[in-house]
């Protein structure tokens, strides 16, 4: 009998250590050298924990990124949320307009999307989020102070993403010129003064050398547009539900490194680049992004079930705000 | 020196001087303990400073030109990473030595930099096991020592800027020589910032001495400089494409930079070329570069002044090839096979001429 269980063990041993092989393409403007790719190479270990050996392929074009995901050239893919709203529209409004104003709502929708019972939002048909990675607020360069009204900003010229529909919607709807632009080519174009405004995370700022444009005059309106993040997205076949949750779980458990890395980034900017807005000019700018997230809402643009989300965590945290009455989100 | 001057004021000879002659000898031998003293003190200061400037000069005019020569990392290592306390030590009484410490520093750096790689292979050969604790052991090692490369490499562009200046805006006059620190200290901090981001930032090295550097190299003919300005220009060319003139391919010019390396024995460009595919991905340029680069070795010797940076970066270019090939087989490149990748098809397996032809 013991003999029997020996040669059993032998037998099934190859089988016991066999490991399921996944692609994992990656954006990073910065390719296998960059921090995201240099992120998923840890959650390689964890993977590796759930029996998936995962091969990371460094992209430093998103858009070749995302296509080669489409068109199931890799299994998942790490991208920008903005590039993420074709696999999920849910997960990618996150980075709506105005919605989170700050990293402690980021992380309460990072830690509430990673729940079990919040599976059912960001799966689709066909894909699944595996994991938010916060990239910190998208801040507005201006080379001039004087830009920091909406007013101001009419007929501005702005380093726009062309990709991105809400910020094409965004820069018409202050009456700005759109100026064509992708991820690699903005700075240049803010740098040089063929646009007066760009917008851009913290973590643009020095490698870009984005001072350069500031110059004496400009300056960086301290107010979150956005909150930039990374999402992994995986194609649903070829990960298991449990799998893509205890996925979601481990990088959720990456948070706070990331924003330890944010900070360092943000600390950077020299602090008389910053420029705060007066409360209620605040307000405006609130109100006003709040009117375009609904347009884009009802456009079909935005998922309006994590638009409130986003909406019932601002108010929770500020229940004076004037959008909590109102309640139109 | 010190003993000379410790002698007198040591507790024995105090004790034996009161003894004998009472307080006038020992008023007296006080007076001439601290004329002794001082003078002693004066002249240790001035052999010191002299001996410190012959240092500082035999380091600038042979140390380091010397160093350059040799083709032996493992000695350049311990050469570089010894000598550093000796000759910082004569900065107390000299000036800082900015050339010897750009190259030491960067040296180090490399140094520490082969350490990493090392630890990446084995995260690799530890992950194929399956042994997760090994793996995640050796990426925390590894993190380790990239923080070490980048903080040394830190240091020796900030010794470059220090002596000729930050790069980026201005060029500085520079000869022939300070033009090769020039080269090293600029490629030092491209170092510095890519190494600090495979070490998770702890360094913090500022990012935007990345666009500085790549600017800093284009104050040098790229012919006296081994093609190196040209293959950073090209390599920031692809990472920001837009920023390409029309027509200009910036991998045609990786290329010719390489080709250029080639013939004038410091293959530098080699390696950025390498480093810019690899970084992107782009698995078929980076063995065709591995493979030209291989060729190349075998064709055309190092640059008799400056063997060392050759054998550096040849040494990088091994290590893309070691991770490659220990990704794919879990081992790294064979000896006598730099060049050759696993999956070449290997014409010599298949007989030419079937067995049972020649037996009919």
């Amino acid at each position: 009998m013991r003999k029997l269980l020996a040669i059993a063990a032998m037998t099934l041993a190859p089988f016991a250590s066999a490991l399921e092989q996944r692609d994992i393409c990656i954006y990073d403007p910065l390719g296998t050298s960059g921090p995201m790719f240099g992120l998923m190479k840890d959650y390689r270990e964890f993977a590796l924990s759930e029996g998936i050996e995962i091969k990371l392929h460094a992209y430093t074009d998103e858009k070749i990124a995302s296509d080669d995901f489409k068109a199931q050239q890799c299994d998942g893919v790490v991208m920008t949320g903005a590039r993420a709203r074709p696999y999920s529209k849910f997960a990618s409004t996150i980075e709506a307009i105005g919605a989170v104003p700050n990293d402690n709502i980021m992380r309460q929708v990072v830690q509430m999307t990673a729940a079990p019972n919040a599976a059912k939002y960001v799966q689709s048909e066909r894909y699944e989020v595996g994991g938010i990675i916060p990239a910190g607020a998208v801040y507005l360069f201006v080379n001039d102070r004087s830009i920091d009204t909406v007013e101001e900003m009419s007929g501005k010229r702005i380093a726009t993403l062309d990709y991105d529909e809400p910020s094409i919607k965004m820069v018409n709807h202050v009456g700005a010129a759109v100026v064509p632009s992708n991820s690699a080519n903005f700075s240049g174009k803010f740098n040089n003064g063929s646009v007066d405004i760009a917008y851009a995370p913290a973590i643009a700022y020095k490698p870009l050398e984005m001072y350069k444009g500031l110059g004496d005059k400009g300056a960086i309106v301290r107010y979150n547009l956005a909150y930039l993040d990374f999402q992994l997205v995986f194609h649903r076949e070829k990960f298991t539900s449990e799998y893509a949750l205890k996925s979601r779980q481990f990088v959720a458990s990456l948070f706070d490194r990331a924003i330890k890395s944010i900070q360092t980034h943000t600390d950077e900017i020299e602090e008389h680049y910053w420029l705060d807005l007066p409360e209620a000019q605040e307000k405006e700018y609130d109100e006003m992004l709040r009117q375009v997230r609904i347009t884009l809402r009802d456009e079909g643009v935005y998922d309006g079930r994590m638009l409130k989300l986003l909406k019932n965590l601002r108010c929770k945290e500020n229940p004076a705000n004037a959008e909590c009455v109102e309640n139109l989100e | 020196m010190l003993r000379t001057f410790r002698g007198p004021l040591s507790p024995e000879n105090n004790k034996k001087n009161t003894d004998s002659d009472g307080g006038v000898m020992s008023f007296l031998s006080r007076i001439l303990v601290t004329a002794m003293t001082l003078v002693t003190l004066s002249g240790c200061s001035i052999i010191y400073m002299q001996m410190g400037w012959v240092v500082y000069d035999l380091t600038d005019r042979h140390v380091t030109p010397y160093t350059m020569t040799i083709d032996d990392v493992g000695v350049a290592c311990a050469t570089t990473q010894g000598l550093q306390p000796l000759v910082n030590a004569f900065t107390r009484v000299t000036s800082t030595d900015d050339l010897a410490n750009l190259m030491m520093n960067m040296m180090a750096g490399s140094c520490a930099e082969e350490k990493a790689i090392e630890e990446s292979l084995a995260y690799i050969r530890a992950f194929k096991n399956q042994n997760i604790n090994e793996a995640k052991d050796a990426r925390i090692r590894e993190k380790r020592q990239y923080a070490i490369a980048a903080t040394r490499q830190h240091r020796s562009y900030q010794h470059m800027v220090d002596e000729f200046g930050e790069p980026g805006e201005k060029c500085p006059s520079l000869n022939h020589d300070e033009g090769v620190y020039w080269t090293l200290g600029n490629l030092a901090g491209l170092q510095a910032v890519l190494n600090d981001l495979k070490a998770q930032s702890v360094v913090n090295v500022p990012k935007d001495i990345a666009m500085k550097a790549v600017r800093g190299l284009q104050c040098l003919d790229n012919e006296e400089y081994w093609g190196i300005p040209a293959a950073a220009q090209a390599g920031l060319y692809i990472l920001m494409p837009d920023t390409a003139p029309d027509g200009v391919d910036p991998w045609v010019e990786l290329e010719t930079a390489s080709r250029t390396a080639t013939e004038n024995g410091v293959r530098l460009a080699h390696a950025v070329e390498i480093l810019v595919a690899d970084g992107g991905g782009h698995t078929d340029r980076v063995k065709d570069a591995i493979r030209r680069h291989a060729a190349s070795l075998k064709t055309n010797p190092s640059h008799r002044d400056y063997r060392l940076l050759d054998v550096v970066a040849s040494r990088q270019i091994r290590a893309v090839s070691d991770r490659m090939w220990t990704d794919a087989t879990g081992s790294r490149t064979p000896v006598g096979e730099f060049g050759t990748f696993w999956d070449d098809v290997d014409e010599s397996a298949a007989p030419a001429m079937d067995i049972d032809d020649l037996l009919d």
